[in-house]
């Protein structure tokens, strides 16, 4: 009872308040993200942006707009936190990570300041749970300046088209290469592993294909380790935007859509491995 | 001596098989007393000033549909014996889909516990596959380090909530630290709490009652819903944990420092009248306070879980408080 009471007295204190009904709704979100120990909160009045970020060569960002919180304020213009990501979620799925039907857990996340701990209170069937976690400094994150004008080639397919094709994975290839191109092969996915290589096509016109806006050919490799994480944000979607920008630079988007039907969005970023030879540029 | 035992019925078999996982997980070797309506599964660690013994009790009429036994003598009718747990967990895992399972004290070279089972398979042709356990029957000189242990005196006493989200929530916590900390009062609170350099975390649980103290908890409440969830009316687990476990106490209108907080088991009527309920089943687990520091309370937190585990599948399994009839 005093925690309630001494909350209500502290609001304006708080720089984040953002309360929730059903914590799940958060929590698959960062789900998707965690693939490393810590991970950046960036908090504006529009939502909250989660980083995670590996080898200064892959990012990935979780949006969480303020419209999936119940209650959201942003008492400043940005509030910034590093924060353990791998806590936060055992924090977060205290009461259990299968849901039971008809039981929602209740999220209310509060933060002071720069300093202070992450306040979450969870509660489920009268039970609460306090959670106090310490913040760690801020760390600047990747700007990878992928510009949409830049954007060379497009495609929008169904998750469940790349899914199987990324949980399959030749994991003895060092890298994944991914063709793009107006011609055959349209889309393709090729390993070169210790079996052999393999290339994975998806023609133009399948029925998983929703958008193919490819403008030239582009031939990029990743490195497969960076890229098997985005099987995390993979699983959760419904949709996924494969993009490339004249630099090679891929953006992957992934659309999520969470239990009350409302959508998130998961982009991962990734460098090339090397300069492959183009036509052009 | 003789011990012979015969297990028909499928659900007793499966459930006698999840007792000795169970035991399995919990140690390598345990003590195993025979007696002419009990059986016991015991476990009692004598390192000094910690440890976890187990007081596991099974009522034979619940489980065998056949039971000869003739103690060392006719006026210390029992058997004791010495098993590693695991053999016999490992005999039993190919008694899934048994029609029967048979358990003799054999001399075979050495003493064995012989668990003879009779498979079913496809062409009606039987198959029995027979395992023998190496024991050691244990002298009666040290039968009486093997009695059924005393539960120290509990200041406070509190029902437990429903195991599966204690069971979760002492799970999170484990995944970040190493020690739990553990409150109580007589107002019906209880708090699991876990303090490390990253995070804080508290669980607070309310409204839970408290069983009266004393001995003469025997009014079990059967139109109260909680009753589903399991009423802890023994005081077994002693889990004392550090000095500065009580601010949340002194706060609390009752001042009384926790000594001993938690009953392991179940209602009294599900967990006394074995032949009303299928299978009965005591188990007393009792964790010594922790004064050694991480490595003890590592470990009895572990046994805690898998406590709390095992006794959740088995009290669906069991049906357990019965049902009113």
């Amino acid at each position: 009872m005093p925690l309630i009471t001494t909350q209500a007295e502290e609001e304006n204190d708080y720089s984040l308040v953002a309360s929730l009904d059903n914590v799940r709704n958060f929590s698959t979100i960062l789900k998707a993200i965690h693939f490393r120990e810590h991970a950046t909160c960036f908090a504006t009045k529009n939502g909250i942006k989660v980083t995670v970020e590996n080898a200064k060569c892959v990012q990935a960002n979780a949006f969480i707009q303020a419209g999936i919180f119940q209650e959201f304020k942003v008492q400043e213009e940005s509030v910034t936190f590093r924060i353990n990501l791998t806590v936060l979620l055992d924090c977060l799925s205290i009461f259990g990570s299968s849901p039971m039907p008809g039981i929602l857990t209740a999220l209310r996340m509060c933060y002071q300041g720069y300093g202070y701990p992450l306040m979450l209170f969870l509660e489920e069937g009268g039970v609460v749970t306090v959670c106090k976690i310490n913040t760690q400094e801020p760390e600047e994150t990747l700007d990878f300046d992928f510009c949409s004008t830049n954007v060379t080639n497009k495609i929008i397919l169904q998750s469940e088209g790349l899914r199987e094709a990324f949980s399959e994975l030749d994991m003895t290839s060092e890298v994944l290469q991914i063709t793009m191109s107006p011609d055959k092969p349209y889309f393709r996915l090729s390993t070169f592993g210790n079996a052999g290589s393999s290339h994975l096509d998806y023609p133009k016109d399948s029925d998983l294909m929703e958008s193919f806006q490819c403008n030239q050919t582009q031939v990029n490799r990743y490195k497969i380790s960076l890229l098997k994480p985005s099987t995390k944000a993979l699983v959760l979607s419904c949709k996924v935007s494969i993009r490339t920008d004249n630099r090679g630079f891929l953006s992957l988007q992934y659309m999520i859509r969470n239990e009350d039907g409302q959508v998130c969005f998961v982009e991962y970023y990734c460098c090339p491995d090397e300069e492959v030879p183009e036509s052009e540029s | 001596m003789k011990f012979r035992a015969k297990i028909v019925d499928t659900a007793c078999l499966n459930h006698f098989t999840r007792v000795s996982n169970m035991i399995a997980k919990l140690a390598k070797t345990c003590s195993l007393r025979i007696s002419p309506d009990k059986l016991n599964f015991i476990l009692s660690d004598k390192v000094a000033s910690g440890g976890v013994s187990m007081w596991c009790e099974l009522e034979q009429e619940n489980f065998f549909s056949e039971f000869q036994m003739e103690g060392v003598s006719a006026e210390n009718n029992e058997i004791y014996l010495e098993l590693t747990s695991e053999n016999l967990s490992r005999a039993l895992k190919t008694a899934q889909n048994a029609r029967t399972l048979k358990i003799k004290l054999t001399n075979k070279h050495f003493p064995c516990l012989t668990v003879s089972i009779e498979l079913l398979s496809a062409s009606n042709s039987s198959r029995i596959v027979t395992h023998d356990i190496p024991i050691k029957v244990i002298p009666r000189k040290l039968w009486r380090d093997l009695q059924e242990p005393t539960i120290p005196a509990a200041e406070v006493s509190i029902y437990l909530p429903l195991l599966k989200t204690m069971r979760s929530v002492v799970e999170k916590m484990k995944n970040i630290s190493n020690h739990l900390i553990i409150e109580a009062n007589l107002n019906g609170q209880l708090n699991l709490k876990i303090e490390t350099e990253l995070v804080c975390v508290t669980t607070h649980f309310k409204d839970l009652g408290n069983p009266p103290l004393g001995h003469q908890m025997c009014q079990p409440i059967l139109d109260d819903k909680r009753c589903w969830s399991p009423q802890w009316n023994r005081m077994i687990e002693q889990m004392g944990f550090r000095e500065d476990q009580n601010h949340m106490l002194q706060s609390s209108r009752v001042g009384v420092r926790v000594s001993c907080i938690m009953g392991l088991g179940g209602g009294s009527v599900g967990m006394r009248q074995g032949p009303r309920n299928k299978c009965s089943l005591i188990i007393c687990v009792c964790f010594k306070a922790n004064i050694l520091g991480p490595f003890k309370s590592l470990f009895s937190l572990i046994l805690f879980l898998i406590f709390i585990y095992l006794f959740i599948r088995y009290r669906q399994r069991f049906h357990f408080p019965p049902k009113d009839r």
